[in-house]
């Protein structure tokens, strides 16, 4: 990659680490985020890196677990690219089962996806290449047992850095994931049920962990929900919320005061948004990322997890802590980085649709449907190569699903009739219940590509179809 | 770990479910009634064993995790006798009940979802009311008159004796001698009448039940599902009321009995009995399917057509059962879907926290709890209508010929559309226009009678008088140039089962519009000489309707008609279902299907604008009008080409 100068790695929770960049050149700082993967590559313009896949002993709060891992990390390493650069990714399996890569958000080739082309055997390595054309925060994960090898603690993320932004004083990826989601086939009763209600979450591998930052620093969250089936509404804790920790055992609490201002969200799966937004929440589906612009002065910022679920929105459980920011020494709160928001507005006068897909099922059964039927009885959708396309996508079903699409990123038109204000570009859109949603798409790869539901139980009910773009 | 033996009637009963309150884990009893259940004692509230037996209410005992001792769970068969003296209990009202007899005492979330449903109007709705009494829904004699009917007092529902407008038969007295006294609509739309179950009379239903229509006690009063029944109560839906004294005073006249699908209630007061259809479509089927015999005195169904001598009247699961979404979406997963609101299904989350448990249950996964709106596609906030069909435009233009191909699919529900009472309609509507000028449709498929005329006149007849028309309205002509449409429609009408005169469609296509420029009494001016035609029907409504506008009279216009015709004894079309002696015609789609119509206008520019719409409508306009039924247009949705 084109490098920018990497001074301070500090990859622990707890850990005072922190301080602000002295001089120029422009410093990237960390705190508590998965240490990445070293790029070996010498040349500017592309980055190499390696993986290996392996076994690896997880201990979460004192429980350990047998699971995998990249690079013996829990999460994987975070990957780091340029926007522009060529990737290759050298990917070793060293467990007993098959496995592949899918660069989740990035616009591959197809055999390069993870799903067309060849799996890695055991034993056996395999190199990813292909180019990064969009800048944001992307991940990876296997293609081929995925709800088992996901929940297992195979996943990373993958920053692609857009050279026009500011750094920000401080970078914090968060990957969020549920602990131990994996359905047991002794409970086959509970498998059939949508949403396990994962109540144990981990922040880069940790409960509740506190990140120790300079009191005046902008921090650049970016956040990924790696989780099966999890949603995390993410939210400043406000002083009347009631919060329940996992150092309270579980029963409910009032935090501190803390700055209990919206989330200032800058960017989401594909990179920068036309203009920042404050919300008071944002809710993350599996798959989903974001980032968030956290602007700290003297005041603890604690980010919850508010009850949310697939299988019908929030529920009436308290908030639960996800992280906690925490000040070191006295500043006022910063101004906010110049980030080149560009203000795309969302594209008008396009085609008409050229296919639906209504996605429907049951809490209480096994099958996940697409128009009717399941993978791969979903009858395909062809879109011509390199043209405009409209995608509209129907959950008729009674819980939300976000919807994935491989290979292509594509342009929320309209939900539920209404455009958004600004352009609005995805890979991994949530829809709630009853929500109708126009996607515009451009392929620029042929191959068949998948869509479909992230969450990996209904992936595994069928909630899967196929966009067949022909080969020009 | 819990040592359980579980006995049913003083033996040790094997395959008993047994499990931990608040645990979704489940364990079965051994061939000897015994079970060892793993004990959460994470589990917030009492930490109680249960067993659950389908012929036995549901026991538990606490849990003492100081102790090994084997525990024991005794059930008793309840009694299977029915009970008439059983008097239905009242939901209540929305909001927290004070009565602890009434299902909102505790269930405030579900009863008052159910409140807002149309379960609860089943029996009041003034439409099902109307047509079980053959009335109109007009304010006066001189308003009765206009449509022909009888303005008199009569006895309605309650008991009450008021004037009303009698302008068909009613359901009694056209059942009366048939196999179904009374139509069997009390059967579905009122189950709930105390004392004998089935059969009864629509207007004998109480207040409670009247008011209530299909409510709580009713529902999980269902021990059992007879697929061989008729529809309703004492039907497929088979009640058990309980017969058995109380265990204590508290508790009304007798022991409590409920069935739900929750093998973890243990609720003295629920008397709770595990059964596992309350997820299952079949459930519904219970009055979502009517094939019903012809009840009109003197008239029987063609066995030609129909063997048994039944009509397809409702047939809602049957579509859903042949379709693709069996069984991956049954009927609960779109119109009862999660409510994760709340923290069980008794407002847990309003509950003192000290009753987590055997009182007010242990909180359920959220999502495990299903709303009890009966979401429909006339409840609005549902979306339904606008998730159900897609439409796509294809426009080719030769010459000043354009034609526009456009293909509808039934892309949301798992059941046909529409679906449910044969009332219902949806209406293709297609315009083509050159800025705000409409194209003449000259060509292509066209609306079926059931869109509505305000007078219709075969060739022949004296086209140049329109009594009632008013300037601005339109006459379509449409040709019929002899055979029959074929199509594949739902359940018998599905392709290859009949011929296609027997599925009742007449090929017919646009001839021509005109609009009515003067009206001098009966006689009628156009702004064109009317086109050469088969048909002429005089129609009001001239631009795409908009939606929530009053619905308008669009036969022979460019578009298509989705709908089941029933057909009376005197040949009349759109009967009201105990009227009706045979099924002319059903054009509905069914799920995931999709049918391309095509029309052609006479292009007046470059580049037309082509605009479609459907549209959903509860009753036809000539139903409507006849019925003094107010009726609007619902735009469910559309697709444009061009500027």
């Amino acid at each position: 990659m084109t490098p920018r100068p990497l001074v301070a790695l500090c990859g622990f929770t707890l850990l005072a680490c922190a301080e602000t960049p002295q001089a120029p050149p422009p410093l990237r700082v960390h705190v508590g985020s998965p240490v990445e993967a070293p790029d070996l590559a010498p040349e500017a313009g592309v980055a190499r890196f390696q993986l290996t896949i392996a076994p690896h002993r997880h201990e979460v709060g004192g429980v350990v677990r047998d699971g995998f891992a990249y690079n013996g990390q829990f999460p994987g390493p975070t990957l780091r690219a340029t926007k522009g650069d060529h990737v290759e990714v050298s990917v070793r399996n060293t467990l007993a089962t098959e496995t592949t890569v899918h660069w989740h958000g990035l616009a591959v080739p197809n055999d390069m996806d993870g799903v067309s082309g060849p799996p890695i055997a055991p034993g056996s390595t395999r190199t990813y290449r292909f180019s990064v054309e969009r800048s944001g925060t992307f991940w990876y994960h296997p293609h081929l047992h995925e709800a088992e090898q996901i929940d297992a603690g195979l996943y990373g993320t993958f920053v692609v850095e857009e050279p026009r932004e500011p750094l920000a004083d401080v970078e914090l990826i968060a990957v969020l994931d549920a602990w131990n989601e994996t359905l047991t086939p002794e409970e086959p009763h509970v498998a059939s049920e949508i949403d396990l209600t994962p109540s144990l979450w981990l922040v880069n591998g940790a409960i509740e962990p506190t990140y120790l930052v300079a009191a005046g620093s902008r921090v650049r969250v970016r956040l990924l929900n790696a989780s099966n089936v999890g949603y995390v509404a993410l939210a400043r804790a406000t002083p009347a919320e009631p919060v329940s920790s996992k150092a309270d055992e579980g029963h409910a609490h009032v935090p501190a005061p803390s700055v209990g201002s919206p989330l200032r969200l800058i960017a989401s799966d594909q990179g920068l948004l036309p203009a920042a937004v404050d919300i008071p929440e944002l809710v993350l589906a599996p798959g989903d990322r974001a980032e968030l612009e956290v602007l700290v002065g003297s005041d603890t910022i604690v980010l919850v997890r508010r009850p949310y679920t697939a299988a019908g929105g929030p529920t009436p459980s308290p908030a639960q802590t996800l992280f906690t920011v925490t000040p070191v020494g006295s500043a006022n709160t910063p101004p906010a980085l110049p980030w080149p928001f560009e203000g795309a507005r969302p594209t008008a006068n396009v085609a008409s649709t050229v296919a639906v897909f209504a996605l429907s099922g049951s809490t209480h059964g096994a099958q996940w449907l697409i128009n009717g039927a399941t993978f791969p009885d979903v009858p395909p959708v062809v879109v011509p190569l390199g043209q405009v396309a409209v995608l509209e996508v129907r959950n008729v079903s009674g819980v939300h699903h976000p919807f994935h699409l491989h290979g292509m990123t594509f342009e929320v038109l309209r939900r539920n009739g209404v455009a958004p204000t600004w352009q609005t570009i995805e890979d991994t859109l949530d829809l709630p219940p009853r929500e109708a949603t126009h996607l515009l798409i451009r392929p620029t790869h042929p191959g068949d590509w998948l869509a479909h539901c992230h969450i990996l139980p209904h992936v595994e009910g069928g909630m899967t179809a196929v966009l067949h773009v022909p080969p020009p | 770990m819990v040592s359980l033996l579980v006995t049913l009637d003083g033996v040790p009963a094997p395959g008993v479910a047994v499990l931990q309150g608040g645990n979704p884990a489940r364990w079965e009893t051994d061939v000897l009634g015994q079970a060892v259940v793993p004990v959460d004692l994470d589990v917030v509230g009492d930490l109680f064993v249960m067993a659950s037996h389908p012929d036995a209410r549901v026991q538990g005992v606490l849990v003492d995790p100081t102790t090994s001792e084997r525990m024991t769970i005794a059930l008793r068969r309840f009694d299977r006798k029915d009970n008439p003296a059983y008097v239905f209990q009242d939901p209540g009202a929305p909001g927290k009940s004070d009565v602890a007899e009434q299902c909102g005492h505790c269930h405030v979330t579900i009863n008052e979802a159910w409140h807002d449903s149309v379960h609860r109007t089943s029996a009041s709705n003034p439409a099902v009311t109307a047509t079980y009494a053959g009335l109109a829904l007009v304010e006066d004699a001189t308003q009765c008159a206009t449509l022909g009917g009888t303005w008199a007092p009569r006895p309605g529902p309650l008991g009450v004796v008021a004037p009303s407008c009698q302008v068909l038969p009613t359901v009694s007295e056209a059942a009366a001698g048939s196999a179904r006294p009374h139509g069997g609509c009390a059967d579905c739309h009122a189950p709930g009448i105390d004392g004998q179950l089935g059969g009864r009379d629509l207007f004998a239903a109480g207040e409670r039940a009247y008011a209530n229509g299909v409510h709580c006690d009713v529902c999980h009063r269902t021990e059992a599902l007879d697929p061989y029944g008729g529809p309703g109560v004492a039907g497929r839906l088979r009640l058990l009321r309980p017969t058995e004294p109380p265990k204590t005073d508290t508790l009304g006249l007798w022991d409590p009995l409920t069935f739900g699908p929750d093998p973890d209630v243990a609720s003295i007061r629920m008397g709770m009995v595990a059964r596992d259809f309350f997820h299952e479509a079949a459930f519904c089927a219970g009055c979502h399917e009517d094939w019903q015999p012809v009840l009109v005195a003197g008239a029987a169904a063609d066995t030609q057509r129909w063997p048994d001598g039944r009509l397809p009247i409702h047939t809602t699961f049957s579509e859903w059962k042949a379709g693709p979404m069996n069984p991956g979406a049954p009927c609960q997963s779109c119109h009862m879907p999660a409510d994760a609101s709340v923290a069980n299904a008794a407002d847990l989350q309003l509950a003192l926290p000290a009753d987590t448990g055997i009182i007010a249950g242990w909180h359920r996964p959220p999502g495990s709890v299903h709303r009890h709106s009966w979401n429909g596609p006339r409840r609005r906030d549902s979306r339904m209508l606008e998730l159900a069909a897609a439409l796509s435009l294809t426009v080719t233009r030769d010459g000043s010929t354009l034609t526009v191909a456009v293909t509808v699919r039934n892309v949301g529900p798992g059941h046909a559309i529409p679906t449910g009472e044969p009332m219902r309609s949806l209406v293709l509507l297609v315009e083509a226009r050159c800025a705000s000028t409409s194209l003449d449709a000259i060509g292509g498929d066209v609306v079926s009678d059931t869109g509505g005329a305000l007078l219709g006149k075969l060739r022949g007849a004296d086209w140049t008088r329109w009594p009632g028309a008013q300037v601005g309205d339109v006459i379509r002509v449409t040709r019929r140039p002899g055979g029959f449409r074929d199509y594949d429609g739902p359940g018998p009408f599905a392709l290859g089962l009949l011929a296609a005169e027997q599925k009742g469609v007449p090929m017919e296509e646009a001839a021509g519009t005109r609009t009515v420029v003067a009206v001098a009494g009966d006689l009628v001016e156009f702004d064109a000489p009317l086109p050469d035609g088969d048909l002429a029907m005089l129609g009001r409504g001239v631009s795409l309707p908009s939606d929530g506008t009053a619905v308008t009279e669009r036969a022979g216009a460019a578009g298509f008609v989705f709908a089941k015709v029933l057909v009376g004894k005197d040949g009349a079309r759109h009967v009201p279902h105990h009227l009706a002696v045979d099924v002319a015609s059903d054009t509905r789609l069914k799920p995931q299907a999709s049918l391309q119509t095509v029309h052609r206008f006479a292009a007046t520019c470059a580049t037309p604008t082509v605009e479609a719409r459907l549209l959903h409508r509860a009753f036809p306009p000539d139903v409507a009008r006849a019925r003094g039924f107010a009726v609007v247009e619902s735009v469910m949705t559309s697709a444009r080409v061009g500027p």
